[in-house]
């Protein structure tokens, strides 16, 4: 991994047309500004893992079949 | 027809080409970019995406619209992007369940929608941009607000 060091107000350019600026920095927090291209996709971390976690869980879960039938079946009667 | 082997019914006949091909991966099964949509049997409403390449990996689906009639499909325009959506084009949304111990307590995943192309066989796992949609959406509950809100005529009318 690249390991840069900047300070507040500074940026890094990335493939020439995205820029991460550090808008500010707290003890514990640190505050980016992005500017990249519409097409270029930004997400928290946290959400993709999420996302991720959430998908492994569901095919593991998906054999349940017969259970929410009987589910279905009370839920609409 | 095709044959194929699923995890749910063995090996089943399926029309040829069916397949859809996630372009945009469903997050944590990269490697598997080919799924059959197969609507479950005595279950309405509910389909199995199941991978072509792995037979042990297959997802319920459901359009979400059944639970939750305000829902909104709302993701990045690059990902619609990768649909290749032209004029005339039949475009599904679903989102994955999560069958709990108890399947009262079954969830849908609102934050990971899956978009797909009917017509072109494309499909995407998104990212909703909506900041109240979370993985873990109770169904039911979802559903009895609305019941009691509405009189119980909405839960038949999104049925339809």
């Amino acid at each position: 991994m690249l390991v840069l060091s900047r300070k507040e107000n500074e940026s890094i350019i990335i493939n020439d047309d995205i820029v991460i600026k550090i808008v500010s920095l707290k003890p514990d927090q640190v505050k980016l500004g992005i500017v990249a291209p519409k097409e270029v996709k930004i997400y928290r971390m946290e959400i993709y893992d999420e996302i991720q976690k959430e998908n492994q869980a569901a095919a593991l879960t998906a054999s349940k079949v017969d259970a929410l039938k009987d589910v279905m079946k009370k839920k609409t009667e | 027809m095709e044959k194929i082997v699923t995890k749910a019914y063995g090996e089943i006949e399926v029309p040829e080409n069916s397949a859809i091909d996630f372009v945009g991966p469903i997050l944590g099964f990269e490697d598997y970019h080919n799924y059959y949509l197969l609507e479950i049997q005595d279950l309405p409403g509910f389909f199995w995406l199941q991978s072509k390449e792995e037979t042990n990996v297959a997802f319920i689906v459901i359009n979400p619209r059944m639970f939750m009639s305000g829902y909104e499909l709302k993701i990045d325009e690059s990902d619609m992007k990768q649909l290749q959506i032209t004029d005339g084009d039949e475009v599904l949304d679903y989102v994955i369940v999560n069958i709990p111990e108890d399947p009262a307590k079954m969830t849908m995943n609102l934050l990971g929608p899956l978009v797909i192309n009917a017509t072109k066989h494309y499909g995407i796992q998104g990212i909703s941009n909506i900041n109240d949609y979370g993985t873990k959406a109770l169904v039911f509950q979802v559903k009895e607000t609305e019941e009691t809100s509405d009189d119980k005529v909405s839960l038949n009318g999104s049925k339809a």
